[in-house]
């Protein structure tokens, strides 16, 4: 008997009601995650990755309307709870880490009382031994004289010592479930490494099930199990992170491995792949393929038909009509990497 | 020669700023109600000769004190009634329409140059120059202005034009504010440092780049200081300082019919209406524009 | 002295008085330290350090945005005053990060990309109108824009318009403060693209500051990493990447996260604590997060040893390789 996926979301869609008409900012998103396994959702802006874990965690601002045909997390249907009971799943079971950590951490609390707080809140446990656990914890994500940081305010801190404390803060209800939305992008590049290091094995040292979202390939392919590529608020496929890079199926995902400059493969000076066009506006009626405008391979149909996520080999799937065969030439007009 | 052409996309384009604008503007119920009613005053003001029956200095003692139309005793020929001296009441309400609105545009106009001024340079270099413009804004706001427009008024006697400048130099601090705000947002923006590198003189930077980005703002100070003035100046004039009669302001009809307050109502409330409607009619639009300019800001 | 260096820095610093509190004494920040450096003519010198290293400062020293506290900034071989004020900025332009802010939201394409031409007033409108359709052309821009709003443009377009902006006064260098860092992925590849082909076309050099070191290795042929104000290794784009000598280079490229699926997150001992560039730390800056750091690495600076492969300021290094 197989055990059933940890996180299991099925057409999830989510709109937005504004000034200028309903914004469908998910369409039909479907997707699962084995326990203690990572997802990385990857997309650029417009794509609706963060919208997608809002709406997994129940985030939504109240203009946004979300459904969905299943929606579970941890054998619990989130589907059937209401606000609170939602709360007290997010903050015992769930966690989630935001791209700023200035705009998480209370500015007017001290780091101890925010750390205590998820503790008494949510395992009752005393406000000394809260305290005591904080510390245990800021010193395991690497921050040192961890009692001194109690007592100090989230801007004494720089950006990469913030995010190991809104780090130390989630994991220390260790929680089962952790989404985390471009933690890094807003660090530098060597703390950046860091962050994604201790993050990385602290999620195996407890065995916790991850989604990441971010838009850099590079960190996709280091620290994710499986892959989901969103465009224009659609899933466009879904793979193992080793054959999404290896054989890419979707024209989308493999222009956008073509846009890096990957150093030791891509020429230096030559130009690199590019997708021509920009991110498309989700207002108004959406027909087709979301990428169709830009795909080199577009034809009628495919601005016309609506695409649904078929399955194109273990544990792959692919939203196209036209997905790129496993022989097919890796240089078919896009331009060249060698 | 290699070119890079993007697609052209197929999003909906959006309108320029200044089209977003003027439609948001337009569904505004604020700025559309106000705005009419303002343009409505302005234009009767304009045609205060065709509209008004008499002159509004033409004196008939033998038609003094006549009650508008709808009122017993009153007729046609004088359709808001006369005042104390025979004058006709709707020429008098028309023109005095005239001296409200002068007053209130130039007023407006010359405390928005100062303020504006002041308060981008403030905003603009910071340092010593906002340490003193500020200083200046403290010290203004801390002058009652109505009791000090009253002492100058009456030191040097009043006039339209004694009016209009003592107003113009005590109503900018709320321009200084507002566009210091605003420019020190501007401030840190690229587009003033690429403007910098590219050669522009800080007064072109400050007239082309940061002025219409800082106008937004003043616009909706513009309307509310407007209305300030009219009712400051009403006030002045009904304590005889302001604008000497026989020129007829709305502040003047006032005073020379409180005498007959309790017999002939009609004489202080009609101009008193009048100063009630544009009053209101000028904040709706500026309370509006303040609205619908706001969300602009990123 | 005329040098053929385009632009030449010599130990230039800039310094910052800070206030801590009302009562606390003020501090000297120093951003800039004694830094020294050379653009050739076609050179594409990369400029790579992080938060708090000092080259923003830097970039606005050379866009003569902020003077230097001290030493010499020489351009075309003579020093910047007053009087070549113009020339200079003939000569140098600069494209900046955010396309979002620099570009002045309440005026038209056109009305952007021609104002270096109106303030320098060369033609009449009629052949600065021709200019400006031309350079838009070149960049990519339909003709169409040249009435439109920012506003409206996505912001790969916008950074075009920034880059237009940049070329129509034909300057010689052009300095890229992290020109796509705020753009998509896939826009970014466009915009790269864009400059490597400006530059072929235009006979360019480009001072190109960025973060993201795989870029840098994709487009510079010199490279310069900033620690703390201080240059600490420079040269030859290729000899950096292929064998970084400083071991703040090093922890910098083994930060990259290149595309390599299993490879996983290599571990960075670079230390939790980032340096407070109010109170640097004795001797070399990079002491205390250095793996490598010995005792005289506390109590000495470094010196900056000079060889033919590039420079580096390293205890490590003082022996000359041989």
């Amino acid at each position: 008997m197989s055990v059933e996926p940890f996180v299991q979301v099925e057409s999830l869609n989510i709109e937005f009601a504004t000034a200028r008409g309903t914004i469908k900012a998910v369409r039909d998103v479907s997707f699962s995650v084995e326990q203690g396994k990572t997802l990385c959702i990857v997309g650029e802006s417009g794509s609706g990755k963060s919208i997608t874990s809002l709406g997994l965690m129940g985030l939504l601002p109240p203009t946004a309307k979300r459904n969905a045909t299943r929606l579970r997390v941890g054998g619990t249907d989130l589907l059937s709870l209401d606000r609170r009971a939602m709360a007290d799943v997010r903050g015992s079971r769930m966690a989630m880490i935001f791209q700023e950590p200035m705009t998480s951490l209370n500015p007017s609390l001290t780091i101890g009382e925010q750390m205590a707080e998820m503790l008494t809140r949510h395992r009752g446990s005393s406000r000394k031994q809260a305290l005591e656990k904080a510390a245990f914890w800021l010193e395991k994500v690497g921050i040192p004289a961890a009692t001194n940081r109690l007592r100090q305010y989230p801007h004494h801190l720089s950006g990469g010592l913030r995010q190991r404390v809104m780090i130390a803060m989630m994991l220390m209800c260790e929680p089962e479930f952790i989404i985390a939305d471009e933690p890094t992008t807003a660090l530098d590049v060597s703390i950046q490494a860091q962050i994604l290091f201790l993050l990385s094995s602290l999620q195996r040292e407890l065995g916790m099930t991850m989604i990441f979202i971010t838009h850099d390939l590079g960190v996709v392919s280091r620290i994710a199990d499986h892959v989901a590529v969103m465009y224009g608020g659609q899933l466009v496929e879904l793979a193992p992170t080793a054959d999404l890079f290896a054989r890419p199926q979707h024209p989308y995902t493999r222009g956008l491995i073509n846009c890096i400059p990957i150093p030791g493969k891509t020429k230096p000076g030559a130009h690199l792949g590019s997708i021509p066009g920009s991110i498309p506006s989700l207002a108004g009626k959406l027909q087709g393929c979301a990428f169709a405008p830009r795909c080199d391979f577009a034809t009628a149909n495919c601005r016309t038909d609506t695409l649904a996520l078929r399955e194109t080999g273990s544990d792959r799937a692919v939203r196209c009509l036209y997905p790129i065969k496993p022989n097919a030439s890796p240089d078919i007009a896009l331009e060249g990497t060698q | 020669m290699s070119t890079h052409t993007d697609i052209i996309s197929e999003t909906v384009r959006e309108p320029g700023p200044w089209r977003l604008l003027a439609g948001r503007m337009l569904g505004h119920k604020g700025v559309v109600i106000g705005g009419a009613i303002l343009i409505l005053v302005i234009l009767a003001a304009l045609f205060a000769p065709l509209l008004a029956q008499h002159g509004p200095f033409q004196q008939s003692l033998a038609d003094r004190l006549q009650p508008p139309f709808w009122m017993r005793g009153g007729s046609a020929d004088y359709i808001l009634g006369t005042d104390h001296l025979g004058r006709d009441y709707f020429s008098r309400l028309l023109y005095g329409a005239r001296v409200s609105l002068l007053i209130g545009f130039t007023t407006a106009l010359i405390s928005g140059t100062i303020g504006t001024f002041l308060g981008i340079i403030a905003g603009y270099f910071g340092g010593r120059t906002d340490s003193v413009v500020m200083f200046l804004v403290t010290i203004k706001l801390s002058i009652p202005t109505i009791l000090v427009a009253l002492a100058i008024v009456q030191l040097v006697g009043g006039s339209l034009q004694t009016v209009i400048l003592v107003l113009g130099f005590l109503l900018w601090h709320q321009f200084a504010v507002v566009t210091r705000a605003t420019t020190m947002q501007i401030r840190g923006m690229d587009f003033i440092t690429a403007a910098e590198t590219v050669g522009c003189s800080t007064p072109r930077i400050l007239a082309t780049e940061v002025l219409p980005n800082v106008l937004n703002q003043v616009i909706v100070v513009l309307t509310l200081t407007m209305a300030s003035a009219i009712l400051i100046e009403a006030a002045l004039s009904f304590l005889g300082v302001g604008v000497q009669p026989p020129t007829p302001s709305w502040g003047i009809m006032i005073a020379e019919g409180k005498q007959h307050l309790f017999f002939k109502p009609w004489l202080v409330m009609i101009p008193g209406v009048a100063l009630l409607l544009v009053v209101l009619a000028i904040n709706l639009l500026g309370d509006g524009l303040r609205d619908v300019t706001a969300p602009e800001k990123r | 002295m005329k040098t053929d260096a385009l632009l030449e820095l010599r130990d230039v610093s800039r310094s910052f008085i800070v206030r801590n509190g009302l009562f606390a004494p003020k501090k000297q920040l120093q951003a800039v330290r004694g830094v020294s450096l050379k653009l050739m003519p076609g050179d594409v010198l990369a400029l790579v350090g992080e938060s708090g290293c000092g080259k923003t400062t830097l970039a606005k020293m050379l866009l003569d945005t902020l003077p230097p506290s001290s030493g010499q900034i020489l351009r075309g071989g003579s020093a910047a005053n007053a009087r070549n004020r113009r020339e200079r900025t003939r000569q140098l332009q600069a494209v900046f990060q955010d396309p979002y802010s620099s570009l002045n939201p309440r005026k038209t394409i056109g009305n952007i990309v021609s104002l270096p031409l109106r303030v320098h007033q060369q033609g009449n409108p009629a052949e600065i109108r021709a200019t400006v359709d031309r350079i838009m052309n070149l960049v990519g821009l339909p003709p169409r824009f040249y009435n439109s709003y920012p506003n409206q443009l996505s912001g790969g377009q916008r950074q075009r318009v920034a880059i237009a902006r940049a070329l129509v006064l034909r300057p010689e260098i052009i300095i890229c403060d992290e020109p796509t860092s705020a753009l998509d992925v896939s826009v970014q590849s466009q915009i790269l693209n864009l400059l490597i082909d400006l530059r072929a076309e235009l006979g360019l050099s480009y001072l190109f500051i960025s973060h993201d070191l795989a870029v840098v290795e994709h487009l510079a042929s010199k490279v310069a990493v900033m620690y703390l104000g201080r240059i600490v290794e420079s040269g030859n784009a290729r000899t950096i990447f292929d064998n970084p000598r400083h071991p703040y280079t090093r922890a910098l490229l083994a930060s990259v996260l290149t595309p390599d699926p299993g490879k996983g997150v290599p571990d960075i001992q670079l230390g939790a604590t980032f340096p407070n560039p109010l109170a640097p730390p004795s001797g070399c800056a990079f002491h205390p997060r250095c793996p490598l750091a010995r005792p005289e690495c506390r109590i000495e600076a470094p010196p900056n040893v000079v060889d033919e492969t590039g420079a580096v300021e390293c205890h490590l290094y003082k022996e000359p390789i041989l």
